[in-house]
């Protein structure tokens, strides 16, 4: 089951001058919570929107499910349900009539009891009959995740979904996403400029900084606190790539510099590194430990992300 | 298609803004019938008075068919704005409500979605004229009844016969119908530019206002420009009303105003396939 739901290569938008992603290539695995992490303007949003195809790239290629995005927008999209930045709906409309249109628009007929399933899935089944003027912003944020599941999609995108929630309601967030994966087998793609957020929740994260890929990875490579990150440049990467991921070690490149790899280990492997990478012929240029990983994003969202991140 | 155009109707007929027009509309209406029923014959003895000097009038002109065509006159230069409210809102209130991310998120096709925004708000302009029609002249007929047709033109007098009248207000119903579904269209296809439908409603409104201006002021100049401006044709449902009717004009205003809508709606499916969704 490890077909990539979705392969982006060097996608790149710009807006008038303003590039606001910059050759991004990443690719999320079928049942990943993949994390997309990144300051506010780091180019997140405008990622989540260009593979719902609601922005156009200048250049790059999507395929999701294994389809090209520019040809099968409609038969990817079937597949896949979308809250992107505030959950926006009809606010003259009740809960169940939301449903009910949007299932409507997503191709399929959804009786009562779907309806009434999938808001019980996000805990409103008793605002059915509420107009969503009168919804909080946490129930706002889950009937609109009622609403991109509602046909079942096989991949759901929620750009930034504990945005304006109170601390239960990011916990309850926190148990969705969880669940969808879990036990319902979704792929999820989740964004957020919060590390703590994604590092609960996903299995595979990006790091994007002013629209360029930072780092790459599995959470557990890149967030364990024992580990530290080692930078190692080198000769020949490609090969010592191959070495160190037979003998196991979880890598992460870093984009931009050819010659580099970062890896998550403890200190006391690093020698052990080093001799592999000797004993294989690499020339090791320079090895050295970094600093962890939530140092590292915090040195990239600096400023007011830290306030922000502390209360949480 | 059907699914969507009847979302999109849903939309529209559930929000109260809607009703705004219907009500402003009945309003004014029964306020033209009251003023009639209690003061008709003055008024009408006011307006003949050029007449009466040099014809000789039997019977009272004060009916139905001639209310009716009292209120088409001061009410359908009106009814744009009443249009524009719901056109202008077709796009640019879903972008800033928020909800046009969603909607085109789901899977159905730019040009379909736009096609079924476009009909329902046809459907809405219909429905409007359908109620003006009702009340100015199946309600005006019900309290005044039938008669021959005077009407004053600014060189000549024309009387139309009563059995010869109605199926000129169905034709200038009709040719209503394309005029203000012209200004739909025009507001529509602003709607896709904006974030917030004051935007398209306002540019629609100076759109017209500025038009109709240029149409009315006989200044050379502007005479040359007067058959270019959609404005010049809105106004040419009054042609079903001469005898004999002048059909060649009547046809061409009605035509050039189809291409107007078609123009429009397809200038709206381009921009808005190629657009970006900011919002």
């Amino acid at each position: 089951m490890n077909m990539p739901v979705i392969e982006v290569r060097n996608l790149t938008k710009k807006f008038d001058d303003i590039v606001a992603v910059d050759e991004l290539s990443f690719t999320v695995n079928a049942a990943d919570v993949y994390g997309f992490l990144g300051q506010n303007g780091a180019g997140k949003s405008t990622t989540l929107r260009m593979l719902l195809s609601l922005i156009f790239p200048d250049h790059g290629d999507m395929h999701i499910f294994g389809m090209d995005l520019k040809h099968n927008r409609r038969e990817i999209l079937q597949q896949t349900g979308a809250v992107i930045e505030r959950p926006d709906l009809y606010k003259y409309l009740t809960a169940y009539e939301t449903l009910s249109v949007f299932s409507t628009m997503s191709g399929i007929h959804a009786d009562r009891k779907r309806i009434m399933s999938q808001l019980e899935l996000v805990g409103l089944t008793d605002r059915a009959e509420g107009k969503v003027r009168t919804f909080s912003q946490g129930m706002k944020q889950r009937l609109g995740i009622a609403v991109a599941l509602i046909h079942d999609p096989r991949l759901v995108i929620l750009d930034e979904p504990t945005n304006g929630l109170d601390p239960q309601g990011i916990a309850d967030m926190r148990n969705l996403i969880l669940r969808l994966s879990r036990e319902m087998g979704k792929t999820v793609l989740v964004s957020s400029h919060l590390l703590s957020e994604i590092e609960q929740v996903a299995t595979r994260m990006l790091i994007i900084d002013k629209g360029r890929k930072m780092v790459e990875g599995s959470v557990e490579a890149l967030c364990r606190p024992a580990l530290k990150r080692v930078e190692i440049d080198l000769a020949d990467p490609v090969r010592a790539k191959e070495i160190l991921t037979k003998a196991g070690y979880d890598i992460v490149t870093v984009p931009g510099n050819h010659s580099r790899l970062v890896l998550g280990i403890r200190e006391e492997e690093v020698s052990v590194v080093n001799r592999l990478l000797v004993q294989n012929d690499i020339d090791v240029i320079s090895i050295r430990p970094a600093n962890s990983l939530e140092e590292y994003f915090l040195s990239l969202t600096a400023g007011k992300q830290h306030v922000e991140a502390y209360k949480y | 298609m059907w699914k969507l155009i009847s979302i999109e109707l849903y939309k529209i007929f559930r929000r109260p803004r809607t009703y705004i027009s219907f009500v402003a509309i009945g309003a004014i209406v029964v306020l033209i019938l009251l003023a009639f029923y209690a003061d008709g014959e003055n008024y009408m003895a006011f307006g003949m008075q050029a007449l009466t000097q040099t014809f000789d009038v039997q019977g009272s002109l004060l009916n139905g068919y001639l209310i009716c065509f009292v209120i088409l006159q001061t009410l359908l230069i009106h009814v744009p704005l009443l249009i524009t409210l719901i056109a202008g809102d077709q796009v640019a209130g879903e972008a800033n409500m928020g909800t046009l991310r969603l909607l085109l998120t789901k899977p159905v096709s730019r040009s379909r979605l736009l096609l079924a925004k476009f009909l329902a708000t046809i459907v809405y302009t219909l429905a409007l004229l359908v109620w003006m029609a009702f009340l100015s002249l199946a309600v005006s007929i019900l309290i005044f009844g039938t008669g021959d047709l005077l009407i004053l033109k600014s060189e000549e007098v024309v009387v139309l016969s009563g059995n010869d009248v109605l199926w000129r207000y169905a034709g200038a119903f009709a040719f209503a119908a394309i005029a203000m579904s012209t200004v739909a269209a025009l507001a529509f296809f602003l709607s896709i530019f904006a974030e917030n439908s004051i935007g398209p409603i306002v540019s629609t409104m100076s759109v017209i206002i500025v038009f109709t201006i240029l149409s009315s002021l006989d200044i050379p100049v502007f005479n040359a420009l007067k058959p270019y401006l959609f404005t010049t044709h809105i106004i040419g449902w009054k042609g079903l009303f001469d005898d004999p009717v002048a059909w060649v004009p009547v046809c061409k205003s009605a035509v050039i105003l189809l291409v107007h809508i078609f123009v429009f709606l397809l200038a709206s499916v381009f921009v808005f396939n190629k657009k970006d969704i900011l919002s």
